[in-house]
């Protein structure tokens, strides 16, 4: 299983979220409370986590309508955890959100 | 966490290769990032006043390593407006660290001077003053530092100190002194000391003759002093600088409405209104003069331009009107 210590994902998501921060601190002016570092990163990752949830769940709900025309066509039961397939999602999901906020804060 | 474990392993590797691959993407765009180009969209974003997008260039640059004075200055000012003080602090001390000036610590002082709109501390002040000081020993002629020096004195009321500032740049023989003579007449204003004011209002407009606001200021001064010919007078000398400012005859017309005098009140009113239709103030007095001319269809007609305009006082005055009628 993709990062099974879910405790140590999540650490690297936060050091991803940290450097994004420098960058996009970089691109625009961030003012008021977004000023304080602690506050932004703290944003930045939750809000990560939740777009990759999110995407991660839909993409199980195509999941299981795919593995169910898959049954019905093939008449094989596919064989796969929910909840692994749940987790995959969403860490991959987190490096492709990180990665595209990361490309939006370079740009020019 | 067991390193031998395929798990591990595969966690490992996808994560050295996200920040590889953003590293490689980092520096494969800087590469393609001209300096000439960002200093260009900068520039033009500053004059247009898109601070946001201005800011975002100038740092941009200094993260490339273009070190101009110029940048910082702008970027600073960009920050400023923007309200981001702290930054703009920042990037002025990097600057002074680099290369030293009078402009760069005015725009320091200006920063304070900035923020001490807003926090009214007493620590802004004095940040501020003792920047400005050392854009003085470094420039003595800076006349914007001796000015803002002036301003911060003048917002505690220390009108003293501000005028002793003002006085060392006479000294310096910086340019405009009568703006200067200005300066100190207003603080003497403000105290209410009306002839010194007046000694200083009139240096000033020897020294520029098209000196509207010394002008303005000495008509306020007599018409206060209840002297209504002198005040009459330096306001006409207003009106024969610039005939389409509409305050001298707004005053004017206030100096024969406080003499009772409702028809030439009007008369005057009527030719500030030529200038400017919609001004509130002047709608209101002309009602309020045609109402003491028991003239009340005209008064309702400019009372409610008035009111229409946002003046609180004409939609008082309308509203007992109606109860009395």
């Amino acid at each position: 299983m993709f990062y099974k210590n879910k405790i140590s994902f999540f650490i690297v998501l936060g050091i991803i979220s940290f450097i994004l921060y420098y960058f996009i601190d970089q691109q625009i002016v961030l003012i008021g409370l977004l000023n304080n570092f602690i506050i932004s990163i703290g944003i930045l990752f939750f809000l990560i986590i939740f777009i990759s949830f999110f995407s991660s769940l839909i993409m199980l709900s195509v999941m299981s309508a795919a593995s169910k025309i898959y049954t019905k066509i093939t008449g094989k039961q596919a064989r796969y955890s929910k909840k692994f397939a749940l987790w995959l999602n969403f860490t991959v999901m987190c490096y492709i959100v990180s990665f595209i906020i990361f490309l939006q804060s370079i740009t020019y | 966490m067991n390193i031998k474990n395929l798990n591990y392993k595969i966690s490992l590797a996808v994560t050295i290769l996200f920040f590889l691959s953003s590293g490689i993407v980092y520096f494969v765009k800087n590469k393609h990032y001209s300096v000439d180009n960002f200093l260009n969209k900068a520039n033009s974003y500053f004059i247009n006043e898109n601070f946001l997008q201005s800011a975002r260039y100038y740092r941009k640059l200094i993260s490339m390593g273009f070190v101009d004075e110029n940048v910082y200055i702008n970027i600073s000012n960009s920050l400023i407006k923007l309200g981001d003080y702290k930054k703009a602090k920042d990037y002025l001390k990097e600057a002074l660290n680099n290369h030293p000036s009078s402009e760069l610590y005015y725009l320091l002082g200006y920063t304070y001077y900035a923020k001490l709109q807003i926090s009214f501390l007493h620590e802004d002040a004095e940040e501020s003053i003792k920047y400005l000081q050392k854009s003085i020993e470094m420039d003595k002629k800076n006349k914007l530092s001796y000015r803002l020096i002036g301003q911060i004195y003048e917002q505690s009321k220390n009108f003293e100190y501000a005028r002793i500032w003002y006085k060392k740049a006479l000294i310096e023989h910086i340019e405009n002194i009568s703006e200067f003579y200005g300066f100190i007449a207003y603080t003497y204003f403000e105290e209410s000391r009306w002839d010194e004011a007046i000694q200083y209002y009139k240096k000033a407009i020897d020294d520029n003759k098209n000196y509207i606001s010394a002008y303005c200021s000495m008509g306020e001064i007599y018409r206060i002093k209840k002297d209504f010919v002198n005040a009459e007078q330096y306001y006409k000398q207003v009106i024969s600088i610039n005939p389409d400012y509409v305050l001298p005859y707004y005053k004017i017309g206030n100096i024969y409405y406080e003499q009772e005098n409702y028809q030439e009140a009007v008369k005057w009113y009527q030719k500030g209104l030529e200038k400017e239709a919609n001004n509130n103030m002047i709608n209101y007095y002309i009602g309020m003069s045609y109402k003491k001319l028991n003239m009340v269809p005209e008064a309702v007609r400019y009372l409610k331009t008035a009111a229409y305009c946002g003046n609180d006082d004409a939609v008082e005055e309308l509203r007992s009107m109606i109860k009395t009628f």
